[in-house]
């Protein structure tokens, strides 16, 4: 069996049912539904896949990270959550020590911990290198003061990795640390925001005057913004998210037929659009898996693939919800969430489709907004400064 | 998977790439001599194996769909890609059918010149059979080099016909085309196919179709790539020297942000010419990410052309500069029959 057949096989074998109808039709998933599929995974050992062997990964190429991808998310499993797989572990077993090696690769490889990233703030966005959130040593420990803001999942996360600035008076990159915070530590506040689709998923966390050991300290002082930059790169080939756009895609034909959409003009060449889109966008994501791989990856691939691959989801996203038409006023955030899942309850599909479609307004500014995108792009591919 | 390309591709391209330097005169954008055949030019690129990229070792070339692309995308900022494509079309056609070897070798030593047309590039085609009499009438209203093509290769569904161009019931009438290049209306009135004109019927005819509308996707595709490829570093260049408001023009966040645009759709223009011509070589006809293939690509090229002007200002919209020449080709591949647009009405009108 192939690697991609392996994948294809398991998924439908212990991806639960209930699981992937919420995926299908875009519900909001709660945290039981995400641990339920990474304890699956965790099981099997595919939870960190691309991780080398020793700590705990299965030494995956990139082409076998990007088939997991496509293959699971095509399937309906749910976003396999980065923040400790694809973010701080690589940071840790890259740059750590070996006593936090030790203490955090193994949970975030059973599952066990649930980590959020804690980067940008109030005032320090797309500028992020401005960032204010103050980390002072005192003996043996820092003492944190400041406040994140958009932290995706704080709410149901046990520790936080974060950019704290530790000197204030040096140029702003050269000042900043990478601490990593337990958030029952005392002084840590969680306050929840509500996003447009009427979900609960961005969170504002502040931290007054937070103890946290130096030992949490990755890496060396100062030398943060080297490390936040590593940790973008390891999501390069997989942030076009192919399997997830044709698992739209699959759902927009599916509406389209249902509505007698499928010989109209407008949607033809609508999804016609989409569909080249995806052709352009996997093929690319092929090129620059090929160019990783045979290390002469020119390094601005993430942005493009980042881009277009935001792009083209939110389109689909809102095609799907152009094509339900009056089907989508309907919209009810409380029942979304309390109801118990019928995959044959179409109403309650329709407003997993409309909440999707609110949410996707979400990638094309995560992540390094696209406008910052272009500016990597034009800076770094094409040498315009 | 492989996807870069090899050693002695990139010896190809490169190849390619000096003989149009070395000729960069002569690639002015009204045409100039190259409005007509150039026998001696021709006869170089013959010389040079350009006409056996597109054929495979065992009949006699070198080559498979990405030499041809390479070939295609190296020459894309001449005149001669447009008189590559029908020539390729037609060797492709002839070595699918393996019906005339010796004609095939004359055309790849650039002794004979051949044109490769299908039954999308026509209107009005009609098949018309009386018992074993087959008789041919429609109209190719742009066909590049009917004005010096000895033999035409037609793919028909169910049939492969070789046709001498100066046949009977065939009437041809030239005119200068928008890209400058001299294009052909060709017209078919009552024309016999005799016995001896087939050269595939049934399932292989239908094979021989198929590799021609790949090797077509493929050389447009191709030629969508090259083109950008220069528009794109034409422009990028000059933002960089173009000064207003005491800075150079790239300067501007505006700018970079269209500049980064039209990079990215390169890129995708490459991935979807990539695409074409592995469906080429794994000879995998399946209609619609084909035709999708070359809508997007050619949608993507547009944007770049009309950008590229834009962003010269005036000096882009002077004839010394080959932008308007990008523009007025990538234009034609769009509108004329079996290019972009006849792509889009198949996505827009096969159901499923």
């Amino acid at each position: 069996m192939t690697f991609r057949q392996q994948v294809r096989a398991f998924t439908k074998e212990r991806l639960p049912a209930d699981i992937r109808d919420k995926v299908m039709s875009g519900r909001p998933l709660q945290r039981d539904d995400h641990m339920h599929w990474q304890d699956i995974l965790a099981a099997k050992g595919w939870i960190a896949g691309f991780w080398p062997k020793q700590f705990g990964g299965c030494d995956w190429s990139p082409a076998q990270s990007y088939i997991f991808q496509e293959e699971t998310t095509r399937a309906g499993a749910p976003w396999l959550l980065p923040f400790g797989v694809n973010y701080v572990g690589p940071v840790i077993y890259t740059y750590g020590s070996e006593e936090q090696k030790a203490r955090h690769l193994p949970g975030i490889v059973s599952n066990e911990v649930f980590w959020c990233q804690g980067y940008s703030e109030p005032g320090a966005g797309s500028d992020l290198a401005k960032l204010s959130t103050r980390a002072e040593r005192d003996g043996d420990s820092y003492v944190v003061n400041g406040a994140k803001i958009w932290t995706s999942m704080a709410h149901w996360a046990d520790w936080i990795f974060a950019l704290v600035r530790t000197d204030p008076k040096v140029k702003p990159q050269r000042g900043i640390s990478f601490l990593l915070i337990d958030l029952k530590s005392p002084g840590v506040s969680i306050r929840p925001i509500r996003s447009i689709e009427g979900a609960h998923h961005l969170n504002q966390v502040f931290f007054d005057n937070v103890r946290v050991p130096a030992e949490n300290l990755v890496g060396e002082e100062n030398a943060g913004w080297t490390y936040a930059k590593f940790l973008l790169g390891h999501e390069r080939v997989l942030s076009a998210e192919i399997g997830k756009a044709k698992r739209m895609l699959d759902r927009l034909r599916a509406v389209m037929a249902e509505r007698h959409l499928d010989e109209d003009p407008h949607f033809r060449t609508q999804l016609n659009k989409l569909e080249t889109d995806l052709l352009a966008l996997e093929w690319t994501t092929l090129r620059m898996l090929d160019a990783v791989m045979d290390g002469s990856a020119p390094g601005f691939e993430a942005s493009i693939l980042k881009l277009r691959g935001s792009t083209i989801v939110q389109s689909i996203a809102e095609c799907t919800v152009d094509a339900l038409g009056p089907q989508a006023i309907a919209y009810d955030v409380a029942r979304l969430e309390a109801e118990t899942n019928d995959p044959a309850a179409e109403a309650l599909r329709n407003m997993g489709i409309v909440s999707e479609f609110l949410f996707q307004r979400a990638p094309t500014i995560w992540g390094g907004s696209n406008e910052i995108q272009r500016n990597i792009i034009a800076k770094h591919a094409l040498g315009l400064g | 998977m492989k996807l870069n390309l090899t050693d002695e591709q990139t010896m190809l391209a490169q190849s390619v790439a000096r003989l149009v330097a070395d000729n960069s005169d002569r690639t002015g954008p009204n045409g100039g001599a190259e409005a007509h055949h150039d026998p001696d030019g021709w006869r170089q690129i013959a010389e040079l194996g350009w006409l056996s990229a597109g054929v495979s070792e065992s009949a006699g070339g070198f080559g498979g769909s990405r030499e041809m692309a390479v070939v295609i995308e190296g020459a894309a900022s001449t005149p001669l890609a447009g008189r590559l494509t029908p020539v390729f079309m037609a060797l492709n056609m002839l070595e699918e059918s393996g019906g005339a070897p010796d004609l095939l070798a004359e055309i790849m030593a650039g002794q004979k010149l051949a044109c490769g047309l299908l039954p999308e590039m026509a209107s009005n085609l009609e098949v018309r059979r009386t018992g074993s009499d087959i008789r041919l009438s429609g109209r190719f209203p742009a066909v590049a080099m009917g004005d010096a093509a000895e033999v035409v290769v037609l793919a028909l569904d169910d049939i492969t016909v070789l046709i001498d161009a100066d046949a009977d019931g065939i009437g041809k009438h030239g005119f200068r085309a928008m890209d400058g290049t001299t294009q052909v209306d060709l017209a078919l009135s009552e024309m016999a196919v005799r016995p001896e004109m087939i050269l595939a019927s049934g399932d292989p005819a239908r094979t021989v179709q198929d590799r021609a509308r790949l090797c077509h996707a493929a050389t447009m595709t191709a030629e969508c790539t090259g083109l950008c490829k220069s528009l794109f570093d034409a422009t990028l260049t000059y933002v960089k020297q173009r000064e207003q408001f005491g800075q150079p023009i790239g300067r501007f966040q505006a700018l970079q942000h269209r500049l980064a645009d039209m990079f990215i759709a390169l890129e995708e223009i490459r991935s979807l010419a990539l695409a074409t011509a592995r469906a080429a070589e794994e000879g995998n006809a399946q209609s619609r990410p084909l035709s999708q293939a070359v809508t997007g690509s050619i949608d993507r090229a547009l944007h770049i052309a009309k950008e590229a002007i834009q962003l010269h200002g005036g000096v882009g919209m002077t004839d010394d500069l080959p932008l308007g020449a990008g523009l007025r080709r990538i234009k034609m591949l769009q509108v004329m029959l079996g290019g972009g647009e006849t792509h889009r009405q198949t996505l827009l009108s096969a159901s499923g």
